[in-house]
């Protein structure tokens, strides 16, 4: 918790007076250390999500389904925040705050595809045909979460290329990056801290159902 | 300037608005599970 709100207290020194002023942009590009950060934990909870999809399917250990549960609740927190921050950001720099472009169409969806996953799973009573559902749809889902990632790479989009991994010709000043880095540290920190606050959530609630068992069949 | 405190803002009032979350189900959780025991050590009795 600690580490976490430094690396918070950090990001914001390092977004707003240490990091240089972009070229073209201006000020509003400072907008990139959060907005980066929340993708770059969203996608990674999704894909737990699918693995633990596999994990559950494989060995059949309930402590997959709350995993993979905690990992697509976050992940569709950050993926909002990604969402919210993305036009907020378009809004000065393009005069627009959405374009239904290849990439913001697919976050869109993926952003729709895990909401709808969360709603879904309350649908089900049963936890063992509810913890199957959630595995087989996570793991389902992740080809939008693959292709809303390479969306860039694949398609021109309005969206700017990628400065990380972007190959040839793209790239970070040296500042940004490392301001880039404490955010993204910091929210993967801040990601692992919430979700084993969620899984023990989840082991609370399986507690409950256990104890109201017990009394059902004591009566 | 404006847009950089909105984006910011949103981001850590989703954080916040979401550990407030978890910990009220979690309170009210440990209220249900404090409850329960209680009832399940009554029938035993």
């Amino acid at each position: 918790m600690a580490l976490t709100a430094a690396g918070m207290v950090a990001t914001m020194y390092g977004a707003f007076l240490w990091a240089p002023t972009e070229v073209t942009m201006g000020d509003v590009q400072r907008i990139f250390y959060i907005h980066m950060a929340c993708w770059a934990v969203a996608f990674p909870a999704y894909f737990v999500v699918s693995f633990t999809g596999i994990a559950y399917l494989i060995n059949g250990n309930m402590k997959w389904d709350r995993i993979g549960l905690a990992c697509a609740e976050i992940g569709t927190l950050f993926c909002t925040g990604g969402l919210i921050t993305g036009p907020l950001w378009a809004k000065p720099a393009w005069g627009v705050w959405w374009t239904w472009d290849m990439r913001l169409t697919l976050s869109l969806i993926v952003w729709l595809l895990y909401l709808s996953y969360l709603l879904l799973r309350d649908f089900i009573e049963e936890p063992v045909k509810r913890a199957k559902f959630a595995a087989i749809y996570g793991i389902f889902a992740i080809p939008a979460v693959i292709f809303d990632y390479m969306a860039i790479r694949l398609w021109r989009t309005q969206h700017p290329q990628p400065v990380i991994m972007g190959g040839e010709g793209s790239g970070l000043d040296p500042t940004m990056r490392m301001v880039l880095l404490i955010s993204t540290v910091t929210f993967v920190v801040w990601f692992i801290l919430l979700a084993m606050l969620r899984v023990r959530l989840e082991k609370q609630r399986d507690e409950v159902s256990q104890l109201r068992r017990e009394l059902m069949m004591g009566s | 300037m404006q847009y950089i405190f909105w984006a910011y803002a949103a981001v850590w009032v989703l954080n916040v608005l979401y550990m407030a979350s978890i910990n009220s189900r979690q309170t009210a959780l440990r209220r249900e599970i404090d409850t329960l025991k209680s009832m399940v050590d009554q029938k035993q009795r």
